[in-house]
Protein backbone atom coordinates (compact mmCIF):
# COMPACT_ATOMS: atom_id res chain seq x y z
CA UNK A 1 0.00 0.00 0.00
CA UNK A 2 1.62 3.00 -1.05
CA UNK A 3 1.50 6.02 1.28
CA UNK A 4 -0.84 8.03 -0.41
CA UNK A 5 -3.59 5.42 -0.24
CA UNK A 6 -3.19 4.55 3.18
CA UNK A 7 -3.51 8.62 4.00
CA UNK A 8 -6.50 8.60 2.05
CA UNK A 9 -7.80 5.58 3.70
CA UNK A 10 -6.87 7.17 7.14
CA UNK A 11 -8.76 10.45 6.51
CA UNK A 12 -11.75 8.10 5.18
CA UNK A 13 -11.99 6.32 8.89
CA UNK A 14 -11.91 9.52 10.16
CA UNK A 15 -14.24 11.21 8.54
CA UNK A 16 -16.76 8.38 9.07
CA UNK A 17 -15.33 7.80 12.85
CA UNK A 18 -16.11 11.58 14.08
CA UNK A 19 -19.89 11.44 13.53
CA UNK A 20 -20.38 8.48 15.11
CA UNK A 21 -18.83 9.31 18.44
CA UNK A 22 -20.48 12.40 17.80
CA UNK A 23 -23.98 11.05 17.51
CA UNK A 24 -23.45 8.54 20.41
CA UNK A 25 -21.91 11.19 23.03
CA UNK A 26 -25.31 13.75 21.29
CA UNK A 27 -27.45 11.55 22.70
CA UNK A 28 -27.68 11.41 26.51
CA UNK A 29 -27.84 8.15 28.38
CA UNK A 30 -30.88 7.38 30.75
CA UNK A 31 -31.70 5.41 33.77
CA UNK A 32 -35.06 4.04 35.49
CA UNK A 33 -34.98 4.78 38.76
CA UNK A 34 -37.52 3.90 41.75
CA UNK A 35 -37.43 5.11 45.01
CA UNK A 36 -39.69 2.94 47.03
CA UNK A 37 -40.82 4.60 50.52
CA UNK A 38 -41.77 2.91 53.52
CA UNK A 39 -42.48 3.10 57.21
CA UNK A 40 -41.39 1.38 60.14
CA UNK A 41 -42.97 1.83 63.25
CA UNK A 42 -42.43 1.50 66.70
CA UNK A 43 -46.44 0.81 67.60
CA UNK A 44 -47.72 -0.88 64.81
CA UNK A 45 -47.15 -4.31 64.06
CA UNK A 46 -48.22 -5.22 60.71
CA UNK A 47 -45.99 -6.29 58.38
CA UNK A 48 -46.43 -6.43 55.11
CA UNK A 49 -45.78 -9.93 53.39
CA UNK A 50 -42.91 -8.73 50.82
CA UNK A 51 -40.91 -6.48 53.39
CA UNK A 52 -40.57 -9.31 56.35
CA UNK A 53 -37.21 -10.12 55.08
CA UNK A 54 -35.96 -6.64 55.13
CA UNK A 55 -37.77 -5.80 58.72
CA UNK A 56 -35.90 -8.81 60.52
CA UNK A 57 -32.82 -7.64 59.35
CA UNK A 58 -33.42 -4.21 60.32
CA UNK A 59 -34.62 -4.72 64.15
CA UNK A 60 -31.12 -6.50 64.55
CA UNK A 61 -29.73 -3.16 64.72
CA UNK A 62 -33.62 -1.85 65.81
CA UNK A 63 -35.05 -3.78 68.19
CA UNK A 64 -37.88 -1.49 68.50
CA UNK A 65 -39.34 -1.63 65.09
CA UNK A 66 -42.67 -3.71 64.93
CA UNK A 67 -44.34 -3.15 61.85
CA UNK A 68 -43.59 -2.37 58.36
CA UNK A 69 -45.52 -1.38 55.44
CA UNK A 70 -45.11 0.54 52.39
CA UNK A 71 -46.65 3.77 51.22
CA UNK A 72 -45.66 5.41 48.40
CA UNK A 73 -43.11 4.91 44.85
CA UNK A 74 -41.58 7.42 42.79
CA UNK A 75 -40.03 6.69 39.66
CA UNK A 76 -38.47 8.95 37.10
CA UNK A 77 -36.03 8.67 34.56
CA UNK A 78 -32.98 10.08 35.04
CA UNK A 79 -29.92 11.13 32.90
CA UNK A 80 -26.37 9.63 33.63
CA UNK A 81 -24.50 11.95 35.29
CA UNK A 82 -26.89 14.44 36.55
CA UNK A 83 -28.35 14.55 40.15
CA UNK A 84 -32.19 13.89 40.90
CA UNK A 85 -34.09 15.19 43.86
CA UNK A 86 -37.11 12.65 45.31
CA UNK A 87 -39.58 14.40 47.63
CA UNK A 88 -39.97 11.63 50.56
CA UNK A 89 -42.10 13.87 53.34
CA UNK A 90 -42.75 17.78 53.17
CA UNK A 91 -39.67 18.71 54.47
CA UNK A 92 -37.06 15.90 53.54
CA UNK A 93 -35.98 14.78 50.37
CA UNK A 94 -32.90 12.23 49.03
CA UNK A 95 -30.96 12.66 46.03
CA UNK A 96 -29.77 10.47 43.28
CA UNK A 97 -26.82 10.57 40.77
CA UNK A 98 -26.27 8.05 38.48
CA UNK A 99 -22.75 7.60 38.01
CA UNK A 100 -22.30 5.19 35.30
CA UNK A 101 -24.42 3.41 33.37
CA UNK A 102 -24.83 -0.65 33.13
CA UNK A 103 -21.83 -2.65 32.22
CA UNK A 104 -21.53 -5.47 30.62
CA UNK A 105 -22.60 -7.42 33.55
CA UNK A 106 -25.70 -5.08 34.22
CA UNK A 107 -24.61 -3.58 37.14
CA UNK A 108 -24.70 -0.09 37.76
CA UNK A 109 -23.23 2.35 39.59
CA UNK A 110 -24.88 5.39 41.88
CA UNK A 111 -24.34 7.76 44.56
CA UNK A 112 -27.38 8.11 46.76
CA UNK A 113 -27.81 11.21 49.44
CA UNK A 114 -30.25 10.30 52.08
CA UNK A 115 -31.69 12.74 54.66
CA UNK A 116 -29.93 13.39 57.50
CA UNK A 117 -26.93 10.55 56.47
CA UNK A 118 -23.94 10.37 54.53
CA UNK A 119 -23.51 10.08 50.96
CA UNK A 120 -23.16 6.48 49.84
CA UNK A 121 -21.95 5.78 46.46
CA UNK A 122 -22.30 1.88 45.31
CA UNK A 123 -22.87 -0.39 42.19
CA UNK A 124 -25.81 -2.86 42.12
CA UNK A 125 -27.38 -5.49 39.62
CA UNK A 126 -30.50 -4.20 38.09
CA UNK A 127 -33.92 -4.53 39.49
CA UNK A 128 -33.18 -5.20 42.22
CA UNK A 129 -34.24 -3.05 45.50
CA UNK A 130 -31.33 -1.91 48.32
CA UNK A 131 -33.40 -0.27 51.64
CA UNK A 132 -31.74 2.37 53.49
CA UNK A 133 -33.27 2.96 57.34
CA UNK A 134 -32.85 7.16 57.73
CA UNK A 135 -32.51 9.26 60.64
CA UNK A 136 -36.13 10.91 59.16
CA UNK A 137 -39.45 10.05 61.03
CA UNK A 138 -42.93 11.61 60.30
CA UNK A 139 -45.21 12.71 62.41
CA UNK A 140 -46.84 10.33 64.22
CA UNK A 141 -43.33 8.47 64.86
CA UNK A 142 -42.60 6.04 62.10
CA UNK A 143 -39.10 5.58 60.60
CA UNK A 144 -38.63 6.50 57.13
CA UNK A 145 -36.82 3.70 54.82
CA UNK A 146 -36.15 3.95 51.03
CA UNK A 147 -35.65 1.48 49.11
CA UNK A 148 -33.81 2.33 45.74
CA UNK A 149 -33.89 0.19 42.42
CA UNK A 150 -32.00 1.40 39.06
CA UNK A 151 -33.70 -0.02 36.07
CA UNK A 152 -33.58 -1.11 32.86
CA UNK A 153 -29.76 -2.30 31.92
CA UNK A 154 -27.79 -2.09 28.92
CA UNK A 155 -27.45 0.99 27.14
CA UNK A 156 -30.70 2.60 29.55
CA UNK A 157 -33.54 2.36 26.74
CA UNK B 1 -167.80 -52.56 -41.27
CA UNK B 2 -169.12 -52.35 -38.04
CA UNK B 3 -171.64 -50.61 -36.80
CA UNK B 4 -173.16 -49.94 -33.38
CA UNK B 5 -176.30 -51.08 -32.44
CA UNK B 6 -178.08 -47.73 -32.23
CA UNK B 7 -176.63 -46.83 -35.73
CA UNK B 8 -179.71 -47.17 -38.32
CA UNK B 9 -177.45 -49.45 -40.75
CA UNK B 10 -176.32 -51.93 -37.64
CA UNK B 11 -177.04 -55.77 -38.86
CA UNK B 12 -178.35 -58.18 -36.74
CA UNK B 13 -176.73 -61.05 -38.07
CA UNK B 14 -173.33 -59.79 -37.78
CA UNK B 15 -173.93 -60.13 -33.63
CA UNK B 16 -174.89 -63.71 -34.35
CA UNK B 17 -171.43 -63.96 -36.44
CA UNK B 18 -170.06 -62.97 -33.51
CA UNK B 19 -171.42 -64.50 -30.81
CA UNK B 20 -170.60 -68.03 -33.12
CA UNK B 21 -166.96 -67.24 -33.25
CA UNK B 22 -167.05 -66.38 -29.31
CA UNK B 23 -168.87 -69.71 -28.87
CA UNK B 24 -166.15 -71.59 -31.51
CA UNK B 25 -163.47 -70.39 -29.51
CA UNK B 26 -164.33 -71.07 -26.34
CA UNK B 27 -165.46 -74.77 -27.43
CA UNK B 28 -162.48 -74.75 -28.99
CA UNK B 29 -159.68 -72.99 -26.87
CA UNK B 30 -155.35 -74.07 -27.04
CA UNK B 31 -154.78 -75.59 -23.94
CA UNK B 32 -152.65 -74.00 -21.34
CA UNK B 33 -149.02 -74.51 -21.30
CA UNK B 34 -147.51 -77.12 -18.99
CA UNK B 35 -146.41 -75.90 -15.37
CA UNK B 36 -142.48 -76.54 -16.58
CA UNK B 37 -143.00 -74.50 -19.46
CA UNK B 38 -144.71 -71.86 -16.82
CA UNK B 39 -141.81 -72.20 -14.37
CA UNK B 40 -139.32 -71.60 -16.88
CA UNK B 41 -140.94 -68.74 -18.32
CA UNK B 42 -140.85 -67.47 -14.53
CA UNK B 43 -137.29 -67.58 -14.32
CA UNK B 44 -136.70 -66.35 -17.29
CA UNK B 45 -138.59 -63.05 -16.53
CA UNK B 46 -136.88 -63.20 -12.96
CA UNK B 47 -133.40 -62.91 -14.94
CA UNK B 48 -134.08 -60.58 -17.03
CA UNK B 49 -135.68 -58.00 -14.67
CA UNK B 50 -132.23 -58.81 -12.46
CA UNK B 51 -130.19 -57.11 -15.23
CA UNK B 52 -132.47 -55.45 -17.56
CA UNK B 53 -132.94 -52.07 -15.93
CA UNK B 54 -129.31 -50.77 -15.33
CA UNK B 55 -129.25 -49.32 -11.38
CA UNK B 56 -128.65 -45.81 -10.78
CA UNK B 57 -124.96 -44.76 -11.43
CA UNK B 58 -122.81 -43.59 -8.70
CA UNK B 59 -119.36 -42.09 -9.03
CA UNK B 60 -116.35 -45.05 -9.15
CA UNK B 61 -114.36 -45.00 -6.05
CA UNK B 62 -111.13 -44.61 -7.76
CA UNK B 63 -112.42 -41.25 -9.09
CA UNK B 64 -113.74 -40.25 -5.56
CA UNK B 65 -109.91 -40.95 -3.90
CA UNK B 66 -108.86 -39.07 -6.44
CA UNK B 67 -110.48 -36.03 -6.16
CA UNK B 68 -109.97 -36.28 -2.21
CA UNK B 69 -106.33 -36.58 -2.81
CA UNK B 70 -106.20 -33.55 -5.00
CA UNK B 71 -108.40 -31.87 -2.68
CA UNK B 72 -105.57 -32.10 0.24
CA UNK B 73 -102.31 -31.36 -1.92
CA UNK B 74 -104.39 -28.23 -3.01
CA UNK B 75 -104.86 -27.51 0.79
CA UNK B 76 -101.39 -28.44 1.81
CA UNK B 77 -100.47 -26.21 -0.84
CA UNK B 78 -102.34 -23.33 0.08
CA UNK B 79 -100.30 -23.78 3.92
CA UNK B 80 -97.07 -23.64 2.68
CA UNK B 81 -97.50 -21.31 0.61
CA UNK B 82 -98.81 -18.79 3.44
CA UNK B 83 -95.80 -20.25 5.50
CA UNK B 84 -92.99 -19.60 2.91
CA UNK B 85 -94.58 -16.14 1.60
CA UNK B 86 -96.40 -14.30 4.89
CA UNK B 87 -97.61 -11.76 2.13
CA UNK B 88 -99.92 -14.44 0.82
CA UNK B 89 -101.53 -14.83 4.39
CA UNK B 90 -101.34 -11.16 5.03
CA UNK B 91 -99.36 -11.61 7.65
CA UNK B 92 -95.83 -10.21 6.53
CA UNK B 93 -94.74 -7.12 8.02
CA UNK B 94 -94.09 -4.20 5.83
CA UNK B 95 -90.63 -3.94 4.31
CA UNK B 96 -88.48 -1.60 5.63
CA UNK B 97 -85.20 -0.48 3.07
CA UNK B 98 -82.63 0.98 5.00
CA UNK B 99 -79.92 2.70 3.47
CA UNK B 100 -76.21 2.13 4.20
CA UNK B 101 -74.29 4.91 6.08
CA UNK B 102 -71.65 5.93 3.76
CA UNK B 103 -68.13 4.75 4.97
CA UNK B 104 -66.21 7.69 7.15
CA UNK B 105 -63.33 9.08 5.87
CA UNK B 106 -60.42 8.00 8.50
CA UNK B 107 -59.26 11.29 10.53
CA UNK B 108 -56.74 12.14 12.45
CA UNK B 109 -59.06 11.05 15.79
CA UNK B 110 -59.57 7.83 14.48
CA UNK B 111 -55.87 6.90 15.18
CA UNK B 112 -54.89 4.79 18.15
CA UNK B 113 -54.13 6.65 21.10
CA UNK B 114 -50.28 6.48 21.72
CA UNK B 115 -49.01 4.69 24.71
CA UNK B 116 -46.43 6.69 26.83
CA UNK B 117 -42.69 5.08 27.56
CA UNK B 118 -42.12 4.79 30.83
CA UNK B 119 -39.17 6.71 30.49
CA UNK B 120 -41.15 9.44 29.53
CA UNK B 121 -43.28 9.66 33.00
CA UNK B 122 -42.45 10.96 35.77
CA UNK B 123 -44.12 9.41 38.29
CA UNK B 124 -44.94 11.48 41.37
CA UNK B 125 -46.28 9.01 43.60
CA UNK B 126 -48.10 6.65 43.47
CA UNK B 127 -49.24 3.58 46.22
CA UNK B 128 -47.18 0.36 45.63
CA UNK B 129 -49.89 -1.79 45.98
CA UNK B 130 -51.80 -0.17 42.97
CA UNK B 131 -48.47 0.69 40.92
CA UNK B 132 -48.81 -1.94 38.41
CA UNK B 133 -52.20 -0.65 37.20
CA UNK B 134 -50.58 1.59 35.70
CA UNK B 135 -50.03 1.12 31.36
CA UNK B 136 -47.50 2.53 29.82
CA UNK B 137 -44.54 0.89 26.93
CA UNK B 138 -42.05 -0.94 29.21
CA UNK B 139 -41.93 -3.31 32.01
CA UNK B 140 -44.83 -2.62 34.84
CA UNK B 141 -43.99 0.23 37.46
CA UNK B 142 -43.19 -1.98 40.19
CA UNK B 143 -43.26 -5.39 38.80
CA UNK B 144 -41.15 -8.15 40.73
CA UNK B 145 -40.03 -7.36 44.18
CA UNK B 146 -36.75 -8.25 44.89
CA UNK B 147 -34.36 -7.00 47.08
CA UNK B 148 -30.37 -6.93 46.44
CA UNK B 149 -27.84 -9.53 48.64
CA UNK B 150 -24.53 -8.59 49.93
CA UNK B 151 -23.42 -10.59 47.03
CA UNK B 152 -25.11 -8.44 44.68
CA UNK B 153 -23.83 -4.51 46.42
CA UNK B 154 -20.48 -3.04 46.10
CA UNK B 155 -19.91 -0.45 48.41
CA UNK B 156 -17.15 1.71 46.68
CA UNK B 157 -17.37 4.81 48.90
CA UNK B 158 -19.11 6.86 52.17
CA UNK B 159 -18.67 10.56 52.44
CA UNK B 160 -20.77 13.56 54.11
CA UNK B 161 -22.66 15.09 52.06
CA UNK B 162 -21.74 18.63 50.93
CA UNK B 163 -25.34 20.19 52.03
CA UNK B 164 -26.08 19.01 55.02
CA UNK B 165 -24.55 19.98 58.31
CA UNK B 166 -25.16 17.10 60.51
CA UNK B 167 -25.28 13.24 58.99
CA UNK B 168 -24.77 10.31 60.22
CA UNK B 169 -22.81 7.46 59.18
CA UNK B 170 -24.59 4.46 57.71
CA UNK B 171 -24.38 0.63 58.86
CA UNK B 172 -24.78 -1.81 56.35
CA UNK B 173 -25.88 -4.62 57.89
CA UNK B 174 -25.37 -7.95 56.29
CA UNK B 175 -27.04 -11.64 57.22
CA UNK B 176 -26.49 -15.06 55.41
CA UNK B 177 -28.65 -15.68 53.11
CA UNK B 178 -30.93 -12.39 53.87
CA UNK B 179 -31.13 -9.04 52.09
CA UNK B 180 -28.79 -6.43 52.63
CA UNK B 181 -29.63 -3.41 54.69
CA UNK B 182 -28.05 -0.07 55.49
CA UNK B 183 -29.14 1.41 58.67
CA UNK B 184 -28.83 4.42 60.71
CA UNK B 185 -27.22 3.49 64.45
CA UNK B 186 -29.82 3.56 66.86
CA UNK B 187 -30.68 7.15 68.33
CA UNK B 188 -28.49 6.07 71.65
CA UNK B 189 -25.66 5.46 69.69
CA UNK B 190 -23.26 8.08 68.88
CA UNK B 191 -22.21 8.08 64.96
CA UNK B 192 -22.55 11.52 63.28
CA UNK B 193 -19.42 12.38 61.12
CA UNK B 194 -18.30 15.26 61.09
Amino acid sequence: MTTRSSLGLGALVFVLGVPAVACDKATPKKVSVSVLVILASEKDDFVEKKLECIGKEMTKKHPKLKGFRSVDLKSRSVTIGTEETFDLTDDERATIVIKEAADKTDRVRLKVGPPLMSEITYSTPCGKFLPILTPVKTKTGEHVVIAIRVRPCNGGK
Amino acid sequence: MNHSRHDPEHDPREDAELQALARLFRDHSPSDPPADAWQRTFARIEAAVGKGVPPRRSWPTYLLVGLAAAAAALVAGVMVAQERWPILAGTAEPKVVAVAPKPKEPTEDDEPFPVALASEVHILSVNPNEADRLVMQGPPVLGAFEFAFAEDIEIVGVEPSPEQKKCRKPIVQVSKGAPMVIVVPADDEDDEQP
